[in-house]
């Protein structure tokens, strides 16, 4: 699980590009103007990438990306 | 005799006489889900006629479009096979493609019924979402009412069907159900009859109809700003009215619109405007387009993937109302600015004017112009000589 959580961080840091995502893991993304509607590509490829899990754009609900906790969440319920 | 739903008050009045029972049901903090299907029944055969040529196409379609859902849910439990997805998909896209035809076709002009193309969503939603495994139960009952729910189907809002069935299926306290439901759809209700049946109606019958036969810079110019505010009246208006019934009815359909004039650029005029349409393109079309197009490999970078993905989504967005030639001008042209704001959004030029005082405001009224343009193409005024 501490792995999902690692690889959680680095997708945000990566599709956020700044890592003051690590300081605040309950920060609105979506507020803070860190991601947008396309951002749900990114983040889908980005899982293909590192998990190999292949997602559909409308498997994640606005809630489930917008804060980093929320997405660890989100992709340990998927990986179960 | 047939009602056109929504259009004046006294077709709302009939319309709302049907609510009745529902509300007394929501009263008693009971489940309104049956109610609301037999109020749909009733209400299906005041918009369509009984034995009407109408009702029937609208039975036909609806028996074959079930048969097509309910086989291909059974078929993907089964066995996964991306050539029946695929044929599937287009025996769904058939009776739109064929009534949309009909207008170079006059001999089949009898072909159409209400709804047809609001409809057609929740078909092609319900299969995508069978293909992805998120539809884990599919009751036959609940997938009729979803696809037929009667205070949506002549223009939306596009529901899904997941948000639909929750709230289908949630019996809501009598005190919720009479504060977030029912006083709220009444208001809205109210707020559809000032948009539509008020400054809608007014802005028609006093300009637009006004305007003369001869077309000059000035009366173009007019017409323009004139149908823009009409459009944008009438159809929040009569969003108004579906979302309203629908509370009433215990289902909160979603939005259409969210101060979509005071977008500062087409990328937020979109998340502001017509607000089910473009998600449901969003997550259905466009998204997967782009995802698929750069896992195949077809597309190297992100970029050239997104803004073909917004040329293809706005031009079939443009198909999808009509035929027409002004319907896919409008849809090329939503396109083409999308594509440019994309572009803008990612210009130094951008990140400079964004920090300046001004950026609101100027902003504001450039969207305004591009979005005034796009209702002129879409209203057809320029085409008809």
């Amino acid at each position: 699980m501490e792995d999902l959580k690692n690889i959680a961080f680095d997708i945000m840091e990566e599709i956020c590009e700044t890592d003051e995502i690590r300081e605040d893991p309950d920060l609105d993304l979506m507020d803070a103007g860190l991601i947008d509607s396309l951002s749900t590509i990114n983040i889908i490829l980005l899982i293909e990438d590192k998990l190999g899990l292949k997602l559909q754009p409308t498997d994640f609900t606005k809630e489930d990306i917008s804060t980093v906790n929320n997405f660890i969440s989100f992709l340990e319920g998927k990986v179960k | 005799m047939v009602f056109s739903q929504y259009t004046n008050i006294f077709s709302l009045i009939i319309f709302s006489s049907l609510l009745i029972p529902g509300i007394v049901a929501g009263f008693m903090g009971k489940r309104i889900k049956y109610l609301g299907m037999i109020a749909s029944v009733f209400a299906l055969c005041m918009i369509m006629g009984f034995h009407t040529l109408q009702m029937y196409q609208f039975l036909i379609f609806l028996a074959c479009e079930s048969i097509l859902i309910m086989g291909y849910y059974f078929f993907n439990k089964r066995a996964k096979s991306d050539f029946v997805y695929f044929w599937v998909l287009i025996l769904s896209f058939l009776p739109i493609i064929l009534i949309k035809s009909v207008i170079y076709l006059p001999r089949f002009n009898f072909l159409g019924f209400v709804g047809i193309s609001y409809v057609s969503f929740r078909v092609w939603q319900l299969i995508i979402e069978i293909h992805d495994n998120h539809i884990e139960k599919l009751p036959f009952l609940d997938m009729l009412y979803f696809i037929t729910f009667f205070p949506t189907i002549s223009s939306g809002p596009i529901d899904r069907y997941q948000r639909f069935t929750k709230d289908l299926n949630n019996a809501i306290p009598r005190n919720e159900y009479i504060n977030d439901y029912l006083f709220v759809g009444i208001k809205k209700i109210l707020l559809g009859v000032v948009y539509k049946l008020g400054i809608a109606a007014f802005i028609n019958l006093y300009v637009i109809e006004k305007m003369p036969h001869e077309k000059t810079f000035l009366s173009v110019v007019i017409y323009m700003y004139a149908y823009t505010f009409y459009l944008f009246f009438d159809f929040a208006g009569y969003s108004n009215f579906a979302v309203g019934t629908s509370y009433i009815l215990g289902i909160k359909a979603p939005e259409n619109f969210n101060k979509p004039f005071l977008a500062r650029n087409m990328k937020e005029f979109w998340d502001r405007w017509h607000i089910s349409l473009s998600k449901w393109f969003g997550d259905y079309l466009f998204s997967r387009f782009v995802l698929n197009t750069l896992r195949n490999g077809t597309f190297k970078s992100k970029k050239m993937a997104v803004r073909c993905g917004y040329l293809l989504t706005m031009t079939i967005m443009g198909l999808w109302h009509g035929f027409t030639l002004f319907y896919v001008a409008y849809g090329v042209y939503q396109g083409i600015m999308l594509v440019i704001t994309d572009f803008y959004l990612k210009s130094k030029v951008y990140r400079k004017f964004k920090k300046s005082g001004c950026y609101d405001i100027v902003s504001r009224i450039v969207c305004f112009q591009i979005v005034a343009i796009g209702m002129l193409i879409f209203s057809g005024y320029l085409f008809n000589v």
